[in-house]
């Protein structure tokens, strides 16, 4: 539990040394590749699971016979599975992907994790936020430190738009410029009754910060507001969970061409310690058919080109499941990856049911080279360490830009 | 003796106003409205009981003072005169989250001297708010209600999450209903400074003996409640001293009271913290008395060195060795400093604090004496240069409109939402606080409970006060006596439980604000009428009663009393202290 600007500092010498990480390499900055680049118009929308997602029940092992065994009464059964080959199949409460998968533009990254798991859902989801090793403290989140190393743009609504409760989690940084929103109509009202007062010239650092934030305020709102009313209504139906109402607010700022490069949406309860054969398909088919619909969306506005949309979590569950048809705290996980330039199918690799480590998956990729692939990749961001921490990309994307 | 009639004027003035308010109101003791009294419908007659005795005390006391000494050296003239009302506001605002404006009129006649002492006189080191009926629960207790079944585990891990819930109440009741404010005030700066987080120490009971435990040392000896931070439970459990054994020390503890607690970085080396850890080790609660007691077979007794001294060390010598560095007293200095003055300390003003503070047998209640009367302190410079946090704004509004009767469910959420968790720092360094406490989300966030859930709170007040004045008040008043609210003695409707659930959040029905939003704004509008002669007077006066300077934003200048009062609210620097 340890705060930590010095560590961040100090950070800056530790990466790099060669990290012992699976999946990462050693590391040397390049002066000139260093300089900021700009992020475009590409935009990034990360999902939170929150609770710690059942990977084995997401995307399963079904042909594994230690599976079953390892969940007597949990195991989905073969008639729900969805086969995706390799052995693996998706819980069919997740079908409405299908119509992704067979387009080929969704990639299950498999066993992401990190070495010495943290099995707290707190310390566990900072990990994932900040992009620390397990026993090493970070203040700023991984996006927040990946705005603050690409060029800013003034004619961003923001830097980071958090919808629908939660925290700022991975964007937040001192210079990123996070708007929450529970809905973006209330946001815009709230803003206009926020007056425009210029900076005097009182010189007190308390006041010029607040006028500061809340021209902040005016400016995302007079942008939300311009780009929104202008906006086609592409006429698709979104499912009326609380995360379909979320994706449809996050496809509403995208296709609207609110300019903002990412997008955080969060899905709660996946904490299911028990009644999880009720409970996690429940959760699953929500996330599925939000997300359907937000591809649908996408496509119909010609937006799905510029979109990656990744699911994280702060763990997945143990593999053996428990005394109350459920699941306790895990490691390694699988996490979905969608979008116009994804290349389909698997990435990573499935942990071996054979090799468990305290009754739970030993994780096959560095969380961070999800981290890793979304700046180079995605955002075509020279690697910075203190950003993807070293890690090396994956290859999931269709095509290298140019 | 000519100054005295200056001194005299404003409070004549103040007493012609008031009499005739005054006359429809029965007398009442402060501490016992504190909690239901509706806006402004107290006050003014405890107002005149004070203030008769201070105007002789402030006649006599400047009667005595120039002409007695004559060979006295020049005393500053600010320091001799009146703080003011805007000298008040500052005051009252850093230390006791603002206040209401009958209260700045009473200290604004006062020297800075004389008003400090005056607040200081206020520390207490006991609550009004009942405990929580679990409060008595010892670990063995709670570790028999988890029982063995399933069932009987997950009805345990909900009344776990009900405690930690009524916990978090329990203490913003405290907060909004309080009479020594000043206390809580303190206690707020130690949670923030020993933290601990209550989802990581799981026990409502531990956080809450320890949340007591800043109240009887918080304005106390220094050196004590060092000391007792390190035997803490909760804080055992938080930087798990409870685990740390001979075979496996844990630095967790040891670091923190070296970086964080007692010295700040820079000022010892990993050698010591290693050493400190091998001190620290051996530590286990006692499952009977929930204590911290320590177990010599998994003690490292053996010799360490940590700060130069050397020895076979126990945790409280390794206290003893942090509170002979220099750089400790210092350390706390710096705290009070960018607590109660700015974020830019002067290290020569700190070093001499330090000493001070050592001279006066680290006395807390001294340190921030010398810190409340420093020229710092008192500065143009520093007025409005601190942010407010959630609990000074949110607290701050409650206490200085008066309406304390409000449910402290609502005023928690509203805290929690603007970034401050009650009992969940963020991290083990506290509240970052300053800037942090402003984004685009929080600065709405505080838009919105100034521009709307405020007079929420007012009708929930009003219609608290109106249900308490039709149900006689029960003979004994628990407040006053604590103790007795053993849980097999409370009345049902008296339990902190039934509190606390009638003071969930609630919305506010359209019915409920219909009926009783007329009655808040006459009050409003008797506040408007007391405030002074004309309409600019009283506007000025309501200026100076809630901003640090000049709005920075329009002011409405016409209109009802809650137009005008919504834009100073709404001002940006309502927002600063």
């Amino acid at each position: 539990m340890k705060f930590d600007r010095r560590a961040f500092l100090r950070l800056g010498g530790a990466a790099c040394l060669p990290l012992l990480v699976p999946g990462v390499r050693t590391w040397a900055i390049d002066e000139e590749t260093a300089a900021t680049a700009a992020l475009g118009d590409r935009v990034l929308i990360m999902v939170e699971l929150q609770g710690g997602n059942d990977g084995l029940n997401t995307v399963i092992p079904y042909r594994d016979e230690r599976y079953k065994k390892l969940r007597p009464k949990i195991a989905v059964p073969n008639s729900r599975v969805m086969d995706l080959g390799h052995h693996l199949g998706m819980n069919d409460a997740m079908a409405a992907l299908g119509e992704s998968w067979d387009a080929a533009d969704a990639c299950w990254i498999l066993g992401l994790g990190y070495p010495k798991p943290n099995r707290s859902h707190f310390r566990s989801i900072e990990i994932w936020e900040t992009g620390s090793d397990s026993d090493e403290n970070l203040t700023d989140g991984w996006l927040g430190r990946l705005i603050a190393s690409a060029e800013g743009d003034p004619k961003r609504a923001a830097d980071g738009i958090v919808l629908g409760g939660g925290d700022s989690g991975p964007l937040y940084g001192d210079s990123t410029r996070v708007i929450h929103l529970e809905n973006p109509i209330q946001f815009t009202r709230q803003a206009r009754a926020v007056p425009d007062i210029a900076h005097g010239e009182d010189a007190r650092k308390a006041l010029e910060h607040l006028l500061e934030v809340q021209t902040d305020i005016k400016r995302s709102a007079k942008v939300i507001e311009e780009k929104r009313s202008s906006a086609p209504d592409l006429g698709i139906q979104f499912p009326q969970s609380k995360f379909g109402k979320r994706c449809e607010i996050a496809a509403s700022l995208v296709t609207a061409g609110v300019p903002c490069p990412l997008i955080k949406l969060s899905h709660g309860g996946f904490d299911t310690h028990t009644d999880q054969q009720r409970r996690h398909p429940q959760l699953l088919r929500d996330l599925a058919e939000g997300l359907a619909a937000l591809r649908s969306a996408l496509i119909a506005s010609g937006d799905w080109g510029r979109v990656l949309i990744s699911t994280y979590s702060e763990f997945g569950r143990r593999a053996s499941e428990n005394g109350s048809q459920g699941t306790d705290h895990g490691t390694a996980a699988p996490h979905l990856l969608l979008g116009g330039q994804i290349k389909g199918g698997f990435a990573g690799a499935q942990p071996d049911l054979g090799t468990l480590q305290k009754n739970d998956l030993v994780f096959t990729t560095d969380y961070r080279q999800l981290y890793a692939t979304i700046e180079q990749q995605w955002f075509q961001l020279p690697a910075n360490p203190l950003v993807s921490r070293g890690a090396r990309p994956l290859s999931v994307l269709r095509e290298k830009a140019p | 003796m000519s100054r005295i009639p200056t001194i005299l004027i404003p409070m004549i003035r103040i007493l012609m106003i008031q009499i005739p308010v005054r006359a429809g109101f029965e007398s009442s003791q402060y501490f016992e409205v504190a909690r239901s009294a509706p806006l402004l419908a107290r006050g003014w007659s405890w107002l005149l009981s004070w203030l008769l005795p201070w105007l002789l005390i402030t006649t006599l006391v400047s009667a005595s003072d120039s002409p007695v000494m004559p060979d006295a050296p020049v005393v500053d003239k600010e320091i001799a005169s009146p703080i003011g009302i805007e000298g008040a506001r500052h005051l009252l605002g850093r230390t006791i989250f603002g206040a209401p404006l009958d209260q700045l009129q009473q200290y604004s006649s006062q020297t800075r001297e004389q008003a400090v002492d005056r607040l200081l006189e206020t520390l207490t080191t006991t609550t009004v708010t009942p405990l929580p009926p679990w409060a008595s629960l010892t670990p063995s207790n709670i570790q028999q209600q988890r029982g063995k079944t399933e069932q009987s585990r997950m009805a345990f891990q909900k009344s776990v999450r009900r405690w930690q819930g009524e916990l978090r109440g329990w203490w913003a009741r405290e907060l909004i209903s309080t009479p020594s404010p000043l206390t809580e005030r303190l206690v707020l700066l130690w949670h923030g400074h020993f933290t601990s987080e209550l989802t990581k120490v799981r026990s409502a009971q531990a956080m809450l003996k320890q949340n007591q435990m800043f109240r009887q040392f918080g304005s106390g000896d220094f050196r004590q409640l060092l000391h007792r931070v390190a035997l803490d439970p909760a804080m055992a459990i938080y930087l798990d001293t409870r685990r740390s054994t001979r075979d496996k020390p844990n630095e967790n503890f040891a670091r923190e009271l070296l970086e964080l607690f007692g010295l700040g970085e820079g000022n010892y080396s990993e050698t010591d913290i290693l050493e400190a850890a091998r001190a620290f080790t051996g530590y286990r609660i006692d499952q009977r008395s929930g204590a911290l007691r320590q177990i010599r077979r998994r003690h490292d007794a053996g010799e360490k060195t940590v700060l130069g001294v050397t020895g076979p060390l126990t945790g409280a010598d390794v206290v003893d060795a942090v509170l002979a560095q220099p750089a400790c007293a210092e350390w706390i200095s710096r705290r009070f400093w960018t607590e109660f003055i700015s974020p830019n300390p002067d290290e020569m003003v700190l070093k001499k604090w330090a000493e001070q503070f050592k001279k006066n047998d680290w006395s807390l209640r001294s340190l921030l004496r010398v810190t409340l009367l420093s020229e710092a302190f008192w500065a143009e410079d520093s007025r409005g240069s601190l942010i407010k946090s959630p609990v000074d704004l949110v607290v701050g509004t409650i206490r200085s409109f008066q309406i304390e009767g409000a449910p402290a469910g609502q005023a928690l959420r509203t805290i929690s939402r603007l970034g401050q968790q009650l009992f969940d720092p963020p991290n083990v360094a506290g509240w970052p606080g300053g800037h942090q406490w402003i984004d685009a989300t929080t600065l709405l966030g505080r838009r919105q409970f100034l521009a709307n859930e405020v007079h929420n709170l007012a009708v929930l007040n009003k219609m608290q006060h109106l249900a308490d004045r039709d149900t006689p008040a029960p003979d004994e008043d628990p407040a006053e006596n604590p103790e007795m609210m053993a849980p097999e003695m409370m009345a049902p409707e008296n339990s902190p439980e039934m509190r606390v659930q009638r003071e969930l959040p609630r919305r506010v029905k359209a019915r409920e604000r219909r009926r009783y939003m007329p009655l808040v704004m006459k009050e409003l509008e008797q506040m408007w009428q007391s405030l002074g002669d004309d309409s600019s007077s009283r506007s000025l006066s309501l200026q100076q009663w809630l901003l640090p300077f000049k709005p920075v934003g329009t002011v409405v200048e016409m209109g009802s009393m809650r137009n005008r009062l919504g834009s100073v609210l709404l001002d940006p620097t309502y927002q600063l202290k």
